[in-house]
This record gives C-alpha cells, structure tokens and sequence, in this order.
C-alpha cells in the first residue's frame, strides 16, 4: 500500500473541499484553508507534497489575480512544491498567466476524478523530483565555484580561500569532500 | 435731415438749374418777342427747348441706370455694378453697402446650408427626402451607400424590396417599424410628414440596419450574459459532478464507508447544490417576466419617506435621509414596480456603506418637465473596475447575493422608458434612476 501523499488545498468553496477530499480519499490527506489570507504567516511547506490553488477566493473576485498573487507566495516560501490551478471553464488566459508564474498544472472546473488523482500524482512526483534536484544542484553549484575560485588564484589555496570567505581549513575540508 | 437732403445735391441741384433755364429762356423768349424782339424770343425759345431736352436726358440716364442696376441683382451676377457717375456718389454708397449685407447673408446661409448636409451625412440612418410625385429630392451619405446610385424615383430603389418601397410612399406618418431589406437584412425605418413654405409636402423616410447598430450590442449584451451564466453554473456544478462519481466509488466498496457519514455528507451536499441551481433558474425566469408599468398617480414624498423607513429595516446603523424636490410633487408612475427598482437600489447601497465608520446613504427624488430622477448615494469603497457588469444578471460581488437585484431594477427603468445608470464619487458611488413621466 503506498503511503498518502500530504496536499495543501487552497479554496473557498465548502463544498469543493468536500468533493475534493472524498475523492483524493486514499490517494492524499487534504489540508484545505478558504483563503491566502488564512494561511499562517511562518508557513511551512515541507511537509506537503503538491498544492491545489483556486483562483479566486471571495465573490468579489473574478479576475483570479488573488490566486496569481498566491502563486507568488508559495514559490517563493519553497519554489520546488509543484502548484496545481483549479480554473473555470473559461479562463484560459488565467491559465496561462498561472503557468508563466510557476504553476505546473492546470485542472478545469468540473473536474473528473480520476484527472484529479491523476494531477495530484503527477505534482507530487514532481515536488519530489524538484526537492531532489534543487539538493543535487547545491552540491554541484560549491563544487563549481571552489573550482573556478582555485583556477583563479592559480592554485594558490590561501587566496582561494580569501575570496570564497573561507578559512584555509575549510576549504580544505570541501576540496577533498568534493574529491578534488 | 438738412444733412442729408444736402448729400442729394449734385444731382437734384442739376435738374433744379437746368428746370431754372428753361423757365427764364421761355419767360424771356417772351419778353423780348412782345417787346418787339421776335427773332431774339425765338432764339431763346430754341435755347429752352434744348436746355428741356438736356434735362430729359439726364433724367432718363439716371432711370437706365437704375434699371441695370436692378437688373444685375436680380440676375444674380457676381460682380459688383459699375459705378455711377460721381453725380450719384451717395446712392452708389449706399448700393454698395446693400451688396456687401446681401453677399454676407448669402455666405452665412451658404455655410449653414455647408454645415447641414454635413450633419445629415453624419447620421448612420439612412435619409430620403420624397417629393409628391415619388421622386429622391435629397438624400444623405447613409442613403447613397445603400445603392451603387441613386435612382430619380424611391420606388425604383433597389435596396428596398418593390413591396415595401410602394408601402413607405402610400404611408401616413410611421413612428417606426422593423421590415427586411432585398438583401436579406433586417432594417428599422420611420416615415414624417412636412410641409414646405410654399404648400408642397416632402416626406422623410429613415432607414437604420438593424445589425449595425442595436444588434452589436445586443450581442455584446447577451455574451456578457451567457459568459456570467457559464462561470456561475461550471461554479456550482464542479463539487456536485466530482461527489457523485465519488458517491458511485463509495457505493461498490461499502467497507472504505462503514457508517456511511460520508456518503450521507456527500448527498446532502448535491442535494444543496441542486437546490441552489434551481433557485438560480427560478430567479432568471423573475428576471424574464417583468410586468408590463400601470402607471398611477403617487405623491412623491410620503412615497419617499415609506420606502426609506423600509430601507431602514435592512440595517439600523446607516443613516438614510429621504429628500423629495419639489416637496408637493406628484408623478404617473407604476408604484410597486419602481418601489421595487428603488429597494433593490437601497439594499445594494446599504450593503455598501455598511463598512464605514458613518454608514449613510443619501435618496433623492427630483422632478422636472423630462420626468423624475432617483439618485441613490452610499459611502460604501465605490463600483468595481468593470462598473457596467453590475447590471449584468447574476453578476455579484456578494458572498450571499443573489446577483439580480441591479438587473431587475435596470428592466423596471427600461420597461419604463428610463434608464438606470451607476457612477463613481468621491466617496462611494451614485445610482441614478430616471424614468420620463409627464408631472401633475
């Protein structure tokens, strides 16, 4: 049995909370909050694996800048969590601006539930990927700049070390981790 | 007046010295021809005679000119008149002056003439000016687009099927009725009566496409419409679609539901929402079946006061001052439909204030010789950016608005005659309900 994935859903409507709760049943264990402005300020999102994002969170929006603005604030808390819209038929334009600033799928009201189980799966997997690829990348981008920091000092490890604000040890200590 | 019968002088004082010859010459012809002197009397009476006919002349030179003069204008010839002989200097003055006030009067009506026809061309309805015999006598930019050429004769025009052209000249004056041009398209045209100044009777007949003008709108109107009714219905079906597949799921496997608290949550859930797209339905067809106005008399302020002592009842807290201007006045008007219209106004308005320090919402009425306007003015945070979707059926910036209640009120000024429009103040925002209505 694989285990459930954790989803943060961001809505307004009760009873699309509902309908998506029951039928991610099995699949996720859904957080839901009805509005942005609802979530807490030191938000953490480690611990879930995909966001569901509406677009617009009170009736007296309409032009779905609430859920761009949304958009911007959990890339910016952790840019590898893989953003799911939910968008009325419709809004294509919104859709698209959505996934100019970083969303990664779009789901169109009235959804499918097998589509939904399938977009949530397909964001989870790529929050993984992502987290696993942003880890992989930060080793990569040290080993990179100890590289051209010694080229440039001509291998002269002192002032290597001065201009990547090390202490000589230090850079030792990355110099063999790295197996340079 | 000495003055200007001295001005006269060249020329009447020549007549008068030469009239003063002839009387001397023949009184003295006659003096010399009875003091013995005929040969003396004769030679005057021959220098009278030519003296009168010199005089003769001048006079009849005087008249020719005149009558060329007359002539000319009447003529209608550009150029101005020779000069008269410096004996009529004054009289030529005062042609001259006649000439510039005449050419000045013609360019002015030169310029109005100008001025109209290019207002005419403005006009998008197409305009025929009909003589009685049938014939185009005048036509504007509109009217010579419907045709690669006018022809002489209205009934010979070809945009207009035969039928119909025959049924526009035989009409009496029409206020306006649809019908179908030749090619096809739908056309609203009217037909007016008028007399010109020497008795003969035109007729205008106006003709206005249908899809160029109403018709963009209306389409506009209703893809706003059905864009709302779109978004609104997806909205409140995408639970419902989502939990009855999940409700068919649930129903093959009982254990993953073993009290069936879900599955009830889940039915009473589409049952809500099924509920609410019923009311939705219901509240469209309200929309669709405004009564056609009875106007009756209603005095103007207690019919005032009653409907802000209702609005008061929707929240105790804003502050609604009634204002009626003139205080006596009266007006036809279907009171239950437009006490409706107002309601609808002063909810919205209440609705919108009711977050300010100092909720207040101002309701005037004001009469004058157009009819009545309704102002309605709250210090709420003012229209949303797209102000005009507000009349927009279903259109709603409320959580538990209904979204009809702007659209029923704009039906109710139309079905009136009237209007309903919003604007933006400095604080807030105003409606304004005018509705023509002759005053008591």
């Amino acid at each position: 049995m694989e285990s459930l994935c954790r989803i943060l859903l961001i809505e307004d409507d009760a009873a699309v909370v509902q309908a998506i709760r029951l039928a991610l049943r099995g699949v996720a264990e859904v957080e839901a909050f009805a509005d942005p402005a609802a979530l807490p300020t030191s938000l953490s999102l480690e611990s879930f694996d995909a966001a569901l994002l509406d677009m617009n969170f009170r009736p007296d929006q309409r032009d779905g800048s609430a859920g761009l603005d949304t958009i911007d604030r959990l890339r910016s808390i952790d840019p590898a969590l893989a953003i799911v819209m939910l968008t009325v038929f419709g809004g294509v334009a919104i859709a698209v601006e959505a996934l100019k600033r970083g969303a990664s799928d779009f789901l169109l009201k009235p959804w499918r539930n097998d589509r939904l189980v399938e977009a949530v799966r397909t964001a989870t997997a790529l929050t993984t990927r992502q987290r696993a690829g942003a880890a992989m990348s930060l080793e990569a981008i040290e080993r990179h700049a100890i590289v051209r920091a010694l080229a440039r000092a001509e291998g002269n490890i002192s002032r290597a070390a001065a201009a990547l604000g090390l202490t000589r040890p230090a850079l030792y200590r990355r110099i063999e981790k790295h197996g340079l | 007046m000495v003055f200007s019968s001295l001005r006269h002088w060249p020329f009447a004082a020549g007549l008068a010295a030469r009239g003063l010859v002839v009387g001397c010459l023949i009184a003295g012809g006659a003096a010399l021809a009875l003091t013995g002197r005929p040969t003396l009397g004769v030679i005057a009476w021959v220098l009278a005679l030519a003296v009168m006919i010199a005089l003769v002349r001048a006079a009849r030179r005087a008249e020719r000119a005149m009558r060329e003069l007359v002539d000319q204008l009447a003529s209608g010839a550009d150029d101005r008149p020779e000069p008269l002989s410096p004996a009529f200097a004054d009289l030529d003055a005062a042609i001259a002056r006649a000439i510039g006030t005449m050419r000045a009067r013609e360019t002015r009506q030169g310029a109005q003439a100008d001025a109209d026809t290019a207002l005419l061309d403005t006009v998008p309805a197409a305009l025929f000016v009909i003589d009685s015999d049938g014939g185009v006598v005048r036509s504007n930019r509109a009217a010579r687009a419907l045709a690669p050429a006018m022809p002489a004769r209205f009934a010979d025009h070809p945009a207009f099927v035969r039928d119909a052209a025959a049924a526009l000249l035989a009409s009496g004056p029409d206020g306006g009725h649809m019908l179908r041009l030749a090619d096809g398209r739908a056309a609203h045209v009217s037909v007016t009566l008028f007399d010109l100044a020497d008795g003969t009777r035109r007729r205008l007949i106006a003709v206005q496409r249908v899809s160029e003008g109403l018709g963009a709108v209306e389409t506009d109107a209703w893809h706003r419409l059905s864009h709302v009714l779109a978004h609104e219905m997806m909205n409140s079906l995408s639970p419902v679609v989502s939990l009855a597949e999940s409700l068919v799921t649930l129903a093959d496997d009982p254990a993953a539901d073993p009290d069936r608290s879900e599955t009830a949550a889940a039915a009473a859930t589409i049952a809500r929402r099924a509920q609410h797209l019923m009311g939705f339905v219901e509240r469209y067809r309200e929309l669709l079946t405004i009564p056609q106005p009875e106007p009756a008399p209603v005095e103007l302020a207690p019919f005032m006061e009653e409907l802000a002592r209702l609005a008061r009842r929707f929240d105790q807290r804003v502050d609604v001052r009634a204002t009626t201007e003139p205080p006596q006045g009266a007006a036809t008007i279907d009171r239950e439909l437009i006490e409706q219209a107002l309601l609808n106004l002063l909810k919205n308005a209440i609705e919108a204030a009711r977050d300010h320090v100092r909720p207040a919402v101002a309701f005037r009425c004001h009469s004058d010789g157009d009819g009545l306007s309704f102002t309605v003015d709250d210090n709420g945070k003012g229209l949303p950016l797209n102000a005009d979707d507000i009349f927009l059926p279903f259109y709603t910036t409320k959580s538990e608005g209904a979204g009809i209640g702007l659209a029923i009120a704009r039906q109710i000024a139309i079905a009136h005659g009237g209007s309903l429009t919003a604007q933006r103040m400095t604080e807030g925002s105003r409606f304004l309900l005018h509705v023509p209505t002759p005053r008591l």
